[in-house]
């Protein structure tokens, strides 16, 4: 048992390590320092939190092309609540500001789709408009300074880490985790078996609302500054965490999705701060990430259907 | 049988009245409608845009025409939909911020098919071939741009007069005229002082992307001492001081940036900021003012135009005091200033008198003229 775990555990860290290992080579001054190493940690704890967001919806077979929006309306609405209501108490308004406008905004998600009867994604890219719409109406939003520590570690890497725990509760050790991953199997059998479909489905919504809400809480003490999209391109935001969903799909068989999504974040930040500490232009750089998602998940997938065939 | 025709025709009559009584009114209308200038920009939300377009609504005001925005998310399709949609939407004349040179051929192509006069704000075409050919174009006016490369240049010398030694910059779109241009200027100012180029990163238009990316050089290169942010409306500033102020740098690593950021003056007073070029939200209304010239029928050149402004520079705490309340409590141009500047109201009007104006532009020249 314990042997199986570590050779797991072996696997899972074969990704980073060999990552590191050819950036750590080519760079052992810029790259191989430890503040580059706790840098990446942080950074990788922004875009998981909205990937194991987007775990509930996706296992689903939904997906939501909002996510983006909602983290910066979520922001706006949380930083003008927190600056109308007094810096008192700033934090608690912030976080709640945030959280409450993510779920409330996933809620309506979650209606459109039930209501429309329509494709998720048309559904999500019809009120990620209105969501941009809504944001550009509010206007820009900053948060002062004094307000923002929980966009610096160590407090980011505690709500990051408080985060990974819910989630990975969430996904594996609750009734509503089980039955997401039911339908995600199955939605057939799972109705058959007794499963509310239709109420399962807006519990996807709203646990992503819950994650989104921390992840623009994070964002915007991060940033300092959350400036409202235009014309749906507040859609970029959905890569990075989709990136790491992806990754954490392809290494499911070894590990658990949550923690999966979480290397892959980590893998994603070393690659780009890599090729950033090299000195590879950010055209290179995007295509150069766009193949190496392709490569380990186009790897990961043939060995699974490799084990199926044997 | 008889019931239906009468029917018939006077739905006939109903309808040909509706038809030619309403073309008759509005036609009537149409003559005394304000003159409709449309705007293509980018977003209408960042700091730059916001004051851009309140700037070019103000002016409008004064001269009782009006503007239509449309944004366009500096995306060269959105571009061309923009200017289609602008013109079918009946504007006498249009404006945009192209975000690359490719795409000026077509706006020039749309502008000769309507015949509608299109001019450019913010900047200046570099590519010598689609420059001629949108000089060849009847309905191209012309554009007001800064000069760029000598932002960064000023910038770049902020930074080596501040001892800088190892610098990196972040810019916004690779490919964009202006971003372009500011590099161009930094690396010349660098390569004179002798500051060491360490590393570039191009695309960060937001606050998020432009903190991971200083926390990434920050990290990478301990012996850096400068950060050059090209622009993007103040987000990536914004960004990029706060990396500095999570990693306890400010005083250590020195930011210079082109566009202002939200906060200027406490930027400049905790010294997060060694420099910043600015203010230049008053381009696209030189660019309006030889549109609205244009279209009440006295333009000011019968060539196409090209006037070169300088942005405003801010180094200190009462530079940012003085620059909040002469153009950002108030416009830096008031009524009278904007309608001396049309033919309309001031008949001896001409190009080189809007040229001395936006020359002339700065800091001191607003507060000459209104204190």
């Amino acid at each position: 048992m314990n042997k199986g775990l570590g050779k797991k555990i072996l696997t899972v860290l074969i990704l980073p390590c060999a990552v590191y290992a050819i950036f750590y080579a080519l760079q052992p001054k810029r790259f191989g320092n430890l503040q580059t190493l706790y840098i990446m940690f942080q950074q990788a704890f922004l875009p998981s939190i909205s990937a194991w967001g987007l775990c509930f919806v996706m296992t689903l077979g939904l997906y939501d092309l909002s996510i983006g929006a909602i983290i910066i309306l979520s922001a706006i609405v949380g930083t003008n609540l927190t600056l109308f209501i007094g810096t008192g108490f700033g934090y608690i308004w912030l976080f709640f500001g945030c959280l409450a406008t993510a779920v409330i905004l996933e809620l309506i998600n979650a209606t459109g789709y039930n209501l429309l009867k329509i494709p998720s994604m048309i559904v999500t890219i019809g009120l990620m408009i209105l969501y941009e719409t809504a944001a550009n109406f509010m206007g820009n939003a900053v948060l002062p300074y004094e307000l923002s520590i929980f966009g610096r570690a160590p407090y980011n890497i505690i709500v990051g880490i408080i985060s990974l725990i819910i989630a990975y509760f969430l996904y594996n050790r609750t009734q509503i985790g089980m039955q997401i991953k039911a339908i995600g199997g199955s939605e057939i059998i799972a109705r058959n078996a007794g499963v509310n479909v239709g109420r399962v489905k807006m519990y996807g919504f709203l646990l992503c609302g819950v994650f989104l809400g921390i992840a623009s809480f994070l964002s915007v003490s991060y940033g300092g500054l959350i400036i409202p999209s235009t014309r749906m391109s507040s859609i970029l935001r959905l890569f990075p965490p989709l990136m790491g969903y992806f990754i954490g799909i392809a290494l499911k068989k070894v590990c658990n999705i949550i923690i999966g999504v979480f290397i892959g974040e980590v893998v994603i930040i070393m690659v780009v701060t890599g090729m950033v500490t090299m000195g590879v232009p950010t055209t290179y750089q995007q295509m150069i990430t766009g193949l190496f998602l392709l490569t380990v998940v186009g790897i990961a997938i043939k060995a699974k259907k490799d084990e199926v065939v044997k | 049988m008889k019931t239906k025709k009468v029917l018939s025709i006077v739905l006939s009559l109903v309808f040909a009245f509706v038809l030619f009584g309403a073309h008759m009114l509005f036609a009537e209308k149409e003559e005394e409608r304000p003159y409709l200038i449309g705007v293509s920009i980018w977003a209408d939300s960042g700091p730059l845009s916001k004051k851009v377009i309140s700037n070019l609504r103000y002016a409008a005001d004064v001269l009782g025409a009006e503007v239509e925005v449309a944004v366009d998310g500096f995306k060269p399709d959105n571009q061309v939909s923009n200017i289609e949609n602008l013109i079918a939407r009946g504007c006498d004349a249009v404006m945009i911020c192209n975000c690359t040179d490719a795409v000026v051929p077509k706006f020039v192509k749309l502008a000769d098919e309507s015949k509608v006069p299109l001019a450019l704000y913010f900047r200046k075409i570099n590519d010598p071939e689609i420059k001629a050919y949108a000089e060849s174009s009847p309905y191209f006016i012309g554009n007001v741009h800064e000069d760029e490369v000598a932002v960064g240049y000023s910038l770049g010398k902020a930074l080596a007069a501040k001892g800088c030694k190892n610098a990196v910059i972040i810019n916004y779109n690779k490919g964009d005229t202006t971003a372009e241009n500011r590099y161009v200027g930094y690396k010349k100012a660098f390569a004179e002082t002798g500051i060491n180029l360490l590393g570039e990163q191009w695309d960060i238009l937001d606050a998020e992307k432009a903190a991971n990316t200083a926390e990434r050089f920050i990290a990478a290169f301990p012996e850096i001492d400068a950060i050059a942010v090209g622009g993007g409306g103040g987000g990536p500033l914004s960004g990029t001081i706060r990396a500095v102020k999570n990693h306890n740098k400010v005083g250590q690593i020195h930011i210079t940036a082109s566009d202002f950021g939200p906060d200027i003056e406490n930027s400049l007073k905790n010294q997060e900021v060694a420099a910043m070029s600015g203010g230049h939200w008053t381009d696209p209304f030189f660019t309006f003012i030889l549109l609205y010239n244009y279209v009440d029928g006295h333009p000011l050149s019968d060539k196409v135009e090209t006037i070169t402004m300088q942005p405003i520079y801010l180094t200190s705490v009462s530079d940012a005091q003085d620059y909040t309340k002469w153009c950002m409590d108030e416009p830096p141009y008031n009524e009278e200033e904007i309608k001396n500047m049309t033919v309309k109201h001031n008949k001896g009007f001409t190009l080189s008198d809007l040229r001395r104006i936006a020359a002339a532009f700065s800091l001191e020249d607003v507060m000459e003229r209104h204190k």
